[in-house]
């Protein structure tokens, strides 16, 4: 066994050694770009904004997709940087993609709620882009909550999306299986609505987000020390960072609602759910479906998102597990060689 | 290029260099430590080291002493360079330490040293990055900052190490000396460290919000009559004071009991007063005040049991690394790395976590302790805004209203543009049908005088529509 002074004298070295090399890094890391593939707003009310991504040559599909992400974190981590961007690699692919950024909700939002999120925020950017396409129908792809939501829609208005594909949602919260779903029944909603004053700070989410994996801080303490001197990997590493600090508040009567309605009360699977004037019954979603699931996802565990694949009025319905975590769906390597080409795929055949 | 960025490229310069000769020294002393030649190579290092180390510190201050009008950078220098300076002092003891001293029996000594200088390393070191404002960008100051943290877990968990080392080593000892050899006060130090943002850990940040609120309500109690106002709140901070809990061995019964005695207490002192106060914003902020109280005794004690069931996981789960390790030693005759040992104990301490993290008695804890700390913070605000009436300011609920009555509002206006677009495309689709008749009927009339061929390209074009067009046309039709 080595000298324990030694080791000392050299663990010592090694690590103030990196640390410099990391201060230097870090000062030149002046700039983190994300999200930068090129795209245009071209519709917006109150804080809700819809881009179309910009194409080089006319869409070979007909329809265009939709993508509605989680209210929870921002939508550029799916374009987290050119070659890890399942929207990148979606659009080299031929798709015509739009996506709704929800922003940043203030405390002038406390009071939106799923409604207005389903009902009208993702009703009008659906009905804008049939209306400035001339068509009846676009396709919608839901991520995570935002995949809840794609779905609630989608029950809402068949008439209106020709495909759906969800990734990474929940749909069936009786599982406890994940912390969240456990966590979440001991939760007083109310008292966490009013306490913080009907806007739920994104840190407070974050802080349960990263109590499902108690030592990833200090793991990636370590990695990054040990990657300090590569600076690609630290630029890789700096916007992972940025996307993850990066955490809009929720409105609090849409906290309130999909904590205790989907959550605690598991409404959805139930057909209990009532959004504005609408009963959500999943059997009225009648278009044909892609569910995609991450095989080692810890925030939204597969038994959780599985289920709509037998719950849905659909014939033309298909389960694809994607091997990897909850982000890994959209930032792996794998991500980028498969699923972005099987969904284009997928919605080509039935464009 | 502006000076703080002149003071920035001086500062990484000199820190490289600074590093490079710690580095350079370390690796001579290692080789000398091998080959057991370092008493008498020690003093030549000692003052090849100090020459090195004092020319770098000269031709930074002689650099940013050009620099023009930057107290900020003086004040930062200047604390910097005399951390440096302390740092290398200890440095250049310890090496002497070390190499007077590199026998086993002094090893406890030399590691209490080593310890103590890469403490003083890690805490000076990426001070002016912490202490200035100019460091570009949040993220990269955050992300700086993790590195900072994260390495002085490292380094900590490194100081425990030690002595596992030892306990490694020798094949006498039992898991109970485990508890004796290694700082477990340190350990629970790490552990507050790692889960500061998810356990509370910290109450002192809390109890200090709560003794200035009380402060601050001193001027709205002043008009409360027969009660000393200014005894209220600082029986209430006494009482707080009573309640917090000092160490890990007080007993959650004996918490527990003191939280209900102190507010049962408290109540039956002040239950006269409330009958003799006539209902008034004094009186309600009272009651607050109490409620506030009430709760934020709870809140000590249920973070007090949160912190138990934290670091009893944590022990446990290193003592089962240690065990691990020793089989590992045992079987295998194998070396262990710290490294090795980190990585484990990491592994580890995560599955146990998540474990506790998973069990109901976890879960229904944090719930209250949500529960409680924002029941406190509701009350608070209320208080808040009592507190703060007299003075012009729009107090939150207000906002809260308004934004409700717009929200409202929103709603109502969305409700009319749809009902006024939905009149609007039925009027032009009336319009349209009533056009297409009219243009039927002149059809008919015309019809002998226009070519089948013409007739069909204009029923073709007319085919053409919007979606809304074409579902209004259905409705129309089958109303």
């Amino acid at each position: 066994m080595q000298n324990p002074m030694l080791e000392m004298i050299e663990a010592m070295q090694k690590m103030t050694q990196r640390l410099n090399k990391g201060q230097e890094v870090l000062q030149k890391s002046n700039q983190i770009d994300i999200g930068t593939a090129e795209k245009e707003e071209v519709w917006k009310m109150d804080k809700m904004r819809l881009f179309r991504y910009k194409r080089n040559e006319e869409s070979p599909y007909k329809t265009p997709i939709l993508i509605s992400y989680a209210l929870i974190n921002r939508y550029y981590m799916m374009d987290l940087q050119p070659d890890r961007s399942l929207i990148r690699k979606l659009i080299d692919l031929g798709a015509d993609v739009y996506i709704l950024d929800t922003g940043y909700p203030t405390r002038n939002e406390r009071f939106l709620s799923l409604d207005d999120y389903v009902n009208v925020y993702i009703n009008k950017a659906v009905d804008f882009i049939r209306k400035s396409r001339n068509i009846d129908k676009i396709n919608l792809m839901g991520i995570c909550q935002g995949g809840t939501l794609s779905v609630i829609y989608s029950a809402i208005y068949p008439e209106k999306i020709k495909n759906l594909v969800t990734l990474v949602t929940p749909i069936d919260f009786s599982n406890k299986d994940g912390l969240l779903f456990k966590w979440a029944e001991d939760l007083d909603v109310d008292a966490i609505v009013e306490g913080f004053g009907g806007l739920i700070p994104g840190t407070f989410l974050d802080a349960g987000f990263q109590m499902l994996k108690p030592m990833l801080k200090p793991r990636k303490q370590k990695n990054l020390i040990d990657m300090l001197d590569d600076e690609a990997k630290m630029m890789n590493f700096l916007r992972m960072e940025k996307w993850i600090n990066d955490l809009p508040d929720q409105a609090g009567e849409a906290y309130r609602q999909f904590i205790k309605d989907l959550y605690q009360q598991n409404k959805l699977v139930k057909g209990e759910l009532v959004i504005g004037n609408h009963r959500i019954d999943l059997k009225k979603i009648n278009m044909p479906l892609l569910t995609i699931y991450a095989s080692e996802d810890h925030l939204v565990p597969p038994p959780t998102t599985r289920p709509l694949n037998d719950l849905v009025g659909s014939t033309d319905k298909e389960l694809y597990e994607f091997p990897g975590g909850h982000i890994g769906v959209f930032t792996g390597a794998r991500s980028q060689k498969e699923l972005s080409p099987t969904i284009a795929q997928w919605l080509k055949d039935r464009d | 290029m502006d000076s703080t960025k002149n003071f920035f490229d001086a500062w990484v310069n000199t820190q490289n260099k600074i590093v490079d000769n710690l580095v350079d020294t370390s690796k001579k002393l290692k080789e000398n430590l091998s080959n057991n030649e370092v008493v008498g190579k020690a003093v030549e290092m000692y003052y090849q080291w100090l020459e090195k180390q004092k020319g770098t510190l000269q031709e930074i201050a002689q650099h940013l002493s050009q620099q023009p009008n930057n107290t900020q950078i003086s004040s930062v220098l200047s604390n910097w360079l005399e951390a440096q300076t302390q740092f290398g002092q200890q440095w250049l003891q310890s090496i002497q330490q070390i190499a007077g001293n590199n026998t086993p029996q002094n090893f406890s000594k030399m590691q209490e040293t080593w310890n103590a200088i890469t403490n003083q390393f890690m805490n000076q070191f990426g001070k002016p990055i912490q202490d200035l404002s100019y460091t570009p960008g949040n993220l990269t100051k955050d992300v700086f900052q993790t590195m900072i943290d994260g390495s002085r877990t490292y380094m900590k968990m490194f100081e425990l190490w030690q002595p596992i080392y030892k306990f490694l080593q020798s094949n006498t000892l039992g898991m109970e000396s485990l508890g004796k050899m290694v700082d477990m006060g340190k350990y629970q130090e790490i552990l507050a460290g790692l889960f500061q943002n998810t356990v509370p850990f910290a109450q002192g940040n809390l109890s200090e919000q709560m003794q200035k609120m009380m402060a601050m309500m001193q001027g709205g109690l002043s008009n409360l009559g027969n009660i000393n106002p200014t005894q209220i709140p600082q029986q209430i901070a006494k009482m707080m004071d009573y309640l917090r809990p000092s160490s890990l061995n007080t007993g959650m019964e004996m918490l527990n009991n003191l939280g209900g005695q102190a507010t049962e207490r408290f109540n039956k002192m002040f239950a006269p007063y409330y009958t003799m106060i006539p209902a008034s914003k004094e009186k309600e902020m009272l009651q607050l005040a109490i409620q506030v109280y009430e709760h934020y005794s709870k809140y000590t004690i249920k973070a007090v049991e949160m912190q138990n069931i934290v670091i009893t996981t944590g022990q446990k789960s290193m003592e089962n690394v240690v065990k691990n390790l020793i089989i590992k030693v045992r079987e295998k005759a194998q070396n262990i790395t710290f490294d090795e040992f980190y990585n484990t104990w990491i592994d580890s301490i995560e599955r146990d976590m998540i474990a506790l993290f998973a069990s109901t008695i976890y879960s229904k804890l944090q719930g209250e302790l949500i529960n409680i700390s924002l029941a406190m913070k509701t009350k608070t605000d209320k208080l808040m805004e009592l507190v703060l009436s007299p003075l012009p300011i729009v107090p939150r609920s207000e906002v809260d209203e308004i934004n409700a009555t717009i929200y409202e509002l929103k709603k109502k206006v969305r409700e009319l543009e749809d009902k006024l677009e939905e009149k609007e495309n039925t009027t032009i689709q009336t319009t349209q049908v009533n056009t297409t008749n009219n243009t039927a009927n002149t059809q008919a009339e015309t019809e002998t005088q226009t070519p089948p061929a013409v007739r069909a390209i204009k029923n073709g074009k007319q085919e053409v529509a919007s979606p809304k067009t074409r579902k209004t046309n259905s409705k129309t039709n089958n109303k």
